[in-house]
This record gives C-alpha cells, sequence and structure tokens, in this order.
C-alpha cells in the first residue's frame, strides 16, 4: 500500500477513532473476560483486513470471541465446521439445477457459507487439504471462481480461523501457503482463577452478554478510512524489513538462533502484514504514526506461523515465539550501525 | 520542531565525539604498540640511535586523523538518530516522521525530546594503550649498555684507523701503482661496511687480506731502500776515499778507480730515481768522464750521502706506519755503513793494478778490501743478523743464509720400547715404581683343593638346613621295598 499522501490525522480526527476503538474493546472485554491483550490484537487484525488464525484448546473462548465480533461490528456472521468429510463445495456454494417457471429448468448458483463477512473456519485443520486449498483464493482474492464465473465476496471479509494444538490424530495440517494468508496467528491460552470466577457468578450457564453498543456501518468505514492515513515512518519501514529479512538464516542479521533452527524464514507478505498490523496497532494506541513499539507489540503473532523451524528446533524444545523474542532483543531498531563498544541508551529512565 | 532539530543536532555531536575517541583510542594504541616493538627491535637489532626514533612520534597525528576520518565516516545517518531519539522518548514515530513531512497540528503537542545516555566500553583499549605507552617509553629510556649486541657490533674501528693510514704511507710513498691503490682504498670501505658481528672472521680475514697486501709492498720498498743505500754507500765510499787518496795515486790507478766510481754512481743512480733527479748534470757528465776535480768529489759524496739518508727517511716513515719491521732500518744502516777509510787505505797500499782490481772488485762485492786476510776458512762471519749461529760468509750483498744452521735429521735406532706398543695402560701409579717379585713355584690351581678319589676337582658345600634332604635322597634306595 503507497504512504498515504494526505496530512496526518489531526488529534481531533483522531480522538473520535480511537474512542470507537476503544469502544469496540469494552464490548469485547465485556463478552470475553480476561482476554484484554488478545482483543486489541484481533481488532488490529480486522482494522487491518487480515485473516486470524486462533489456536487453542475447546473451550477458552474461540468461538464465543469471533461470534461477538460479528456482533459488534454489526457484519454478518457465519460459522463452519470444518470436519474431514467437508468439501470445498460445502464451504464455496455449489450450481443446482432449478425449475424455472415457464421455461426450462437452469443451473442456478447456490452460493456456500463463505458469502459473508466473517467466517467462523472452527477446527480448519480436520478439513482435507483440497477443502482447506478451496479458501485459498478466498482469503486472498476475496473471490470465489466457479465453472469459470469469479463472484466478488462481500466487503468486508474475515476468515476467522481456529485450531485444537491437541488430538493431531486425523487432522491436516495447514500448508504453509494457507498459513501465510492468515495476518495473525494467536494462542488463546488459560484464564486465571480469578477470571474463571467471574465467569462463574456473572454468567449463566456461561451464556455471554449481547453487545450493548455494536458499530453501525458507516463509524466501521471511518475507521478504516482512519487506517489509510496512519503514517508509517521510512525507519520503521526498515525496521520491519531488517526483522523479516533477519528470520532467514545465514542472513546478515541472523541471529545464533535462527542460524540454527530456522530452515525457512518469513516471507514478504509477512513484512507487508507487519506494517499493516503496526498501524492498526499505532490507531489503537491514539497515534497518527507507526512507532518501534507498534512494530514490537505485533511482530510475533504475524511471525510465529510463518517461521520453519528445523527438527532440532524440536528437540531443543525451541519455538517459533522464542526465536521472534531473539530478534526483537538483538536488532537495533534505530540502525544505528554502532561498534559493540558503544550503546546508546534506548528508553528514558523513569522519573 | 527547533527542539528536537537542536536535540538531533546535540546528539550528532556527542555520538560522533564518542566514536572520534573510540576511532582515535584505537589508533594510538595500534600506533603505540607498533612504534615501541619497532623501536625496540631497531635499537636491539640494527642499533638505530634513540633520538632518531622520536620522529616516529609524528606518527601520532596520521593516527588521530585516522581515526578522525573513520569516526566521521561511521557517524550514522541522520535518520537513524532521528529514530534513536524518537525511540529514547517514545514518541510513537513522531520524531521520525518529522523528518519526512509535515507533522500538522502535533508538531506543537510532540513531547519534549531527551538526549540518551551514551557509553563507551573501552576500558580494555585504555588499559592496553596505558601498557603500550609503558612499552614504548621503556623502549626508549633503557640505556645502550643494557641492549644485546647487534649484528654491526664488531668493533674493527681502530684497526681500520691503522689500516687507512697504513695505506695514505703507502700511496704517498707510491709503493704502489695509483689503481691499485684505490683498489685498495675501496675494498678499506667495503670492508668498513661489512664489518658484521655476524661473521667476524669475513671482516678479519679481508683485513688480513689488505694488511698483507700493503705489508709486501712496503717490504719489497724496505728491500729497495737498502739495497738503494748500500749502492749509494758504495759510490760514497769509493768518492771520499778517492778524494783523500787521489794525490796519492798513480794517474792509470786514479783513472781506473774513478771509472769504478763512475759505474758505481750510474749503478746507484740507475735504482735510485732521487738520486738521479738530485745528481748535477755537469757532475754527472764528469763522473762518467773520469775527470772529477777534488770538489767535485765532495759534491758527489754529498750527493750520494743525501740519497742514502732520503732511502733512510723513507724507510723510517714505513717502519712509523708498522709497515715493516725496526730491524729494517738497523738493516740499512749496516748497508750503508761508511768505509772509506778502510778503502781509502786499501787504494793507497795498492802498488799494481792487479791489486787495485782486486779491491775495487771487493768493493764491488761487497767485500771488505780489509777482510781479505780472514777469508782462510771461507767462513770468517760470527753467526749471522742478530749474532750467534755457525760461521757465515760475509757479503755486501747478501743477507746470512740458513746453511749450517739447522740440525741435521738423523733417524734413531729403534728403542726397546717399541715392543710396548702393544700394551695397555691399566692404571697410573703415584707412588714408585716398584720391581716385580720374581714368581714361585708352579702351584696345583684349581685342583689345589681336590682329593684323591673324589672325582671333583671341586669341594661342594652343604648347607646344614639342605644335610637332611640330600640324607635322604641318597637313602632312598633302601627303604624302597
Amino acid at each position: 500500500m503507497n504512504q498515504p499522501t494526505a496530512p496526518l490525522l489531526a488529534p481531533d480526527e483522531l480522538a473520535p477513532l480511537v474512542a470507537l476503538a476503544d469502544r469496540i474493546l469494552a464490548q469485547m472485554d465485556l463478552v470475553l473476560l480476561g482476554r484484554t491483550a488478545l482483543h486489541r490484537l484481533v481488532l488490529a487484525g480486522i482494522l487491518s483486513r487480515g485473516h486470524i488464525l486462533l489456536e487453542g484448546l475447546p473451550g477458552v473462548g474461540k468461538t464465543a470471541l469471533i461470534k461477538a465480533l460479528g456482533q459488534i461490528l454489526r457484519l454478518e456472521f457465519r460459522r463452519v465446521q470444518f470436519t474431514p468429510d467437508l468439501m470445498p463445495s460445502d464451504i464455496l456454494g455449489t450450481h443446482i439445477l432449478q425449475d424455472k417457471a415457464g421455461g426450462p429448468r437452469e443451473m442456478t448458483f447456490q452460493a456456500g457459507p463463505v458469502f459473508t463477512n466473517i467466517l467462523l473456519a472452527d477446527e480448519i485443520n480436520r478439513a482435507s487439504p483440497k477443502t482447506q486449498s478451496a479458501l485459498l483464493e478466498a482469503m486472498q482474492e476475496r473471490s470465489v471462481t466457479m465453472l469459470g464465473t469469479t463472484r466478488m465476496l462481500p466487503e468486508p471479509f474475515f476468515v476467522l480461523a481456529s485450531q485444537n494444538p491437541i488430538e493431531l490424530e486425523g487432522t491436516y495440517p495447514l500448508p504453509e501457503a494457507q498459513l501465510d494468508r492468515f495476518l495473525f496467528k494467536l494462542p488463546v491460552g488459560d484464564v486465571s482463577a480469578e477470571v474463571l470466577e467471574d465467569i462463574i457468578c456473572t454468567r449463566r450457564r456461561g451464556e455471554p452478554p449481547v453487545p450493548s453498543a455494536p458499530l453501525s456501518a458507516e463509524e466501521l468505514s471511518r475507521l478504516f478510512a482512519g487506517m489509510e492515513r496512519m503514517y508509517l515512518p521510512r525507519a520503521v519501514s526498515r525496521y520491519i524489513s531488517r526483522l523479516v529479512a533477519a528470520s532467514h538464516p545465514r542472513s546478515r542479521e541472523a541471529t545464533a538462533e535462527v542460524n540454527s533452527y530456522v530452515t525457512y524464514g518469513a516471507s514478504p507478505r509477512a513484512a507487508i502484514a507487519m506494517g499493516e498490523a503496526s498501524r492498526a496497532h499505532a490507531l489503537l494506541a491514539g497515534r497518527p504514526t507507526v512507532g518501534f513499539e507498534d512494530v514490537r507489540a505485533v511482530a510475533a503473532p504475524v511471525m510465529n506461523h510463518r517461521l520453519i523451524l528445523n527438527y532440532k528446533a524440536r528437540f531443543d524444545q525451541i519455538g517459533e515465539l522464542a526465536i521472534v523474542q531473539g530478534l526483537l532483543d538483538s536488532l537495533d531498531e534505530a540502525g544505528l550501525g554502532l561498534p559493540a563498544d558503544l550503546e546508546v541508551e534506548k528508553a528514558a529512565r523513569g522519573p | 520542531m527547533a527542539d528536537g532539530d537542536q536535540q538531533l543536532a546535540r546528539f550528532r555531536m556527542r555520538l560522533g565525539s564518542f566514536l572520534a575517541i573510540r576511532y582515535c583510542l584505537r589508533g594510538l594504541l595500534i600506533w603505540t604498540m607498533t612504534l615501541a616493538a619497532a623501536v625496540v627491535l631497531l635499537r636491539v637489532a640494527a642499533g638505530i640511535e634513540r633520538q632518531w626514533l622520536l620522529a616516529g612520534l609524528l606518527g601520532y597525528v596520521p593516527a588521530l586523523a585516522v581515526g578522525i576520518v573513520l569516526a566521521v565516516r561511521r557517524t550514522p545517518s541522520t535518520p537513524a538518530m532521528r529514530a534513536a531519539l524518537d525511540r529514547h522518548a517514545a514518541l510513537g514515530g513522531l520524531l521520525m516522521t518529522a523528518g519526512e513531512r509535515d507533522l500538522g497540528a502535533w508538531g506543537p503537542r510532540m513531547p519534549g525530546v531527551s538526549q540518551p545516555a551514551v557509553r563507551l566500553h573501552a576500558g580494555r583499549h585504555g588499559m592496553l594503550l596505558l601498557a603500550g605507552i609503558a612499552f614504548l617509553a621503556a623502549g626508549f629510556l633503557v640505556p645502550d649498555r643494557y641492549l644485546p649486541a647487534g649484528e654491526e657490533s664488531l668493533e674493527v674501528g681502530t684497526q681500520m684507523e691503522q689500516l687507512a693510514a697504513k695505506l695514505a704511507v703507502v700511496k704517498q710513498e707510491q709503493l704502489i701503482p695509483p689503481e691499485k691503490a684505490q683498489v685498495l682504498e675501496k675494498d678499506l670501505v667495503r670492508v668498513r661496511q661489512e664489518a658484521s658481528g655476524k661473521n667476524p672472521a669475513k671482516t678479519l680475514e679481508a683485513m688480513d687480506h689488505l694488511e698483507a697486501s700493503l705489508a709486501k709492498a712496503a717490504a719489497e720498498a724496505a728491500e729497495a731502500a737498502v739495497r738503494h743505500a748500500e749502492a749509494a754507500g758504495k759510490a760514497e765510499d769509493l768518492a771520499r776515499a778517492l778524494d783523500d787518496v787521489k794525490a796519492q795515486m798513480a794517474p792509470a790507478q786514479l783513472s781506473e778507480a774513478m771509472k769504478e766510481l763512475a759505474r758505481l754512481t750510474e749503478q746507484a743512480a740507475a735504482e735510485s730515481k732521487s738520486l738521479a733527479e738530485s745528481l748535477d748534470k755537469e757532475l754527472a757528465e764528469a763522473c762518467r768522464d773520469g775527470r772529477l776535480t777534488a770538489d767535485e768529489l765532495k759534491d758527489l759524496a754529498e750527493a750520494l750521502a743525501k740519497c742514502k739518508a732520503c732511502e733512510r727517511m723513507r724507510l723510517e716513515k714505513l717502519v712509523g706506519a708498522r709497515l715493516v719491521d725496526a730491524a729494517e732500518l738497523a738493516r740499512l744502516a749496516e748497508a750503508a755503513e761508511g768505509h772509506e777509510a778502510e778503502l781509502a787505505e786499501v787504494l793507497r797500499g795498492c802498488e799494481s793494478g792487479e791489486d787495485l782490481e782486486d779491491a775495487l772488485a771487493a768493493l764491488a762485492t761487497g767485500e771488505s778490501a780489509d777482510r781479505n786476510d780472514d777469508e782462510a776458512d771461507g767462513m770468517p762471519g760470527r753467526g749471522g743478523r742478530g749474532g750467534g749461529g755457525p760461521p757465515t760468509a760475509l757479503s755486501w750483498t747478501q743477507g746470512a743464509n740458513q746453511e749450517n744452521v739447522g740440525f741435521k735429521e738423523k733417524v734413531l735406532a729403534p728403542a726397546a720400547a717399541a715392543s710396548l706398543k702393544e700394551s695397555r695402560l691399566v692404571g697410573v701409579s703415584t707412588g714408585d715404581p716398584t720391581a716385580a717379585k720374581p714368581a714361585g713355584p708352579s702351584a696345583g690351581g684349581a685342583l689345589a683343593a681336590a682329593k684323591a678319589g673324589g672325582g671333583a676337582a671341586r669341594t661342594q658345600l652343604i648347607l646344614p638346613q639342605h644335610e637332611n634332604t640330600i640324607r635322604r635322597y641318597f637313602e632312598r634306595e633302601k627303604t624302597r621295598p
């Protein structure tokens, strides 16, 4: 995406957008307790128009989160439970022979559940590769082509998929090409005992409350329009580029861990995704420009599913998050290129 | 924004200063270590004086210049420094954006920019620099006497000066051709330059060769000087003798003597260039014609005496330069010794022409006329030069030979000790030698202890503890059923 040529979002322009975002986050926090950080990243992903892969054990609230998001944003929401016998036509749709009044029968396209704003692909790794790959075009091109006819998906279109990290028997791990199409891969972990206590006390049968202040279509459009005016400084984009380049083994700034454990680093799509997600994170933080802290906040969810580790990493129990954290720690954001014995203080000390 | 730019300029200055300190420190360290090693090496190996090595301190200027140039080149770019300040002040990209586009309403709202602390971890290099300075100071301050001798430490200066002085004398006296003198001078310079403690034999051998060349030329010159002095001395003797007895001699004898004088004078002039140059032409002509007057005879004698003195001076110069032995002076004095009184006596006593011929022949051969009587045994001399030795023939020109001086080799009779050639030394007694006692009668030897009928030459000693065992062994037949 080209850098915005319009002036920076003025403070009085940015403030309503931040208020909107805060309202969405507040609603999400109200529906799903104890997931503040996760909600911010999900909203950042939505504002970046990216697809999100949620990974977590059953019952941690993945579906509830996505459902609540659809309600808050007032977007059409559909859920598909992926199973091994699920066929591509079950998602994309199919042509059926239909009687026409006063005429011959003709093939009519029956749209599948993918024709929606938010598609919840539940347990996506249980479907066969054929069915998984049916989503490739929809996710990247936001269109579906059947029998030579391309049909555009509604705008906006998000795939929010979930997968279970356990019970891997009978599953089909997502291919790298499909993983790369997800902007974020967010782990949905356990919540604390206090949060559980709140859930038990405030939720009858665990049913979340219905969001009380959903966004209008116009408000959502304003948010997306605001995203277009977020400015990514050159130094930050250079940092993103260096970060992605350094994830490749034997690159100039690769860490020892990358050289040891990574087979393939992150793709250029990762750099694009990181730039967009950083913009969204800066918007949520109430700033018109992207800083290094925004990149650091989104780097792990953007890169963790794009790194292909080798067997040595598995033996040494090194995960993708540790690799990304190592990169963030080793790379100098400003790129001063100073010698090792000359050190510049990174952050000002508190009062 | 002005604050941001000021802070940026200040940060650039600070960072540049730290980089300059870092690179200058390294430059100083490298040059200090290099210079210290070079100082020690050059002083020890090449023996260069320390004041020349002080020029190496000028190398610090380019070292510092290189450090500053490197610092300028390695100073981060403005966007990078802007990014560092943005990160430090947590401005969220505002300062970075300010360098790229107008911030609009965000400009006045941007928080103040603070300077990040810059730390240079240069302790190790600083310590190394101090150590290098100490090393350099030690390299400069160590006295020469504590330095090991180097390659150039072969001390031949005195010998070289002596050789040069000898060569100068040889050259001045024209004992060798000028071309050869030039070659020897070049050789001398070359030997001086190549004199090395690593290979002293080469230098000393070359010096010996030079000295031998000079000594050979000097020896030849000394020999020539003696010969010239002797020739001049003979002519002078005859001239002075004739001056004394001229009036008493018969005209025929006088003429004969004059002829002999002319021959001797010509011979001396032919050998001595100085005499040939100093001799007056008319005088030489008169001498050749045999019509020398009394005054002319005196003049001729004086000229010949001067020639002798000249040869002596030349020889003295060679002796003074230690080119020849001082004994050569004595030899020259002996050769040039005047015998005019004796010769005059002989001439005066010559009654016939034959006597004169004998006397003149004796003068020509160098034999003294008055010694003819001592030639009865043919060996009138008593010892050679330096005295001692057997009788030897006397000669005006020849030195004493080695005849009858050496021992005659004689083959000795075979000594009785020759039989001891195969003997072996078993020791050296410190006491007086004693004669061996005569051997006694022959003894029984190994059979001494044998008993008749014993069957053995040696009696086996049976230990008490074995007695029962042996007894049982021999009694076993008895106990066997």
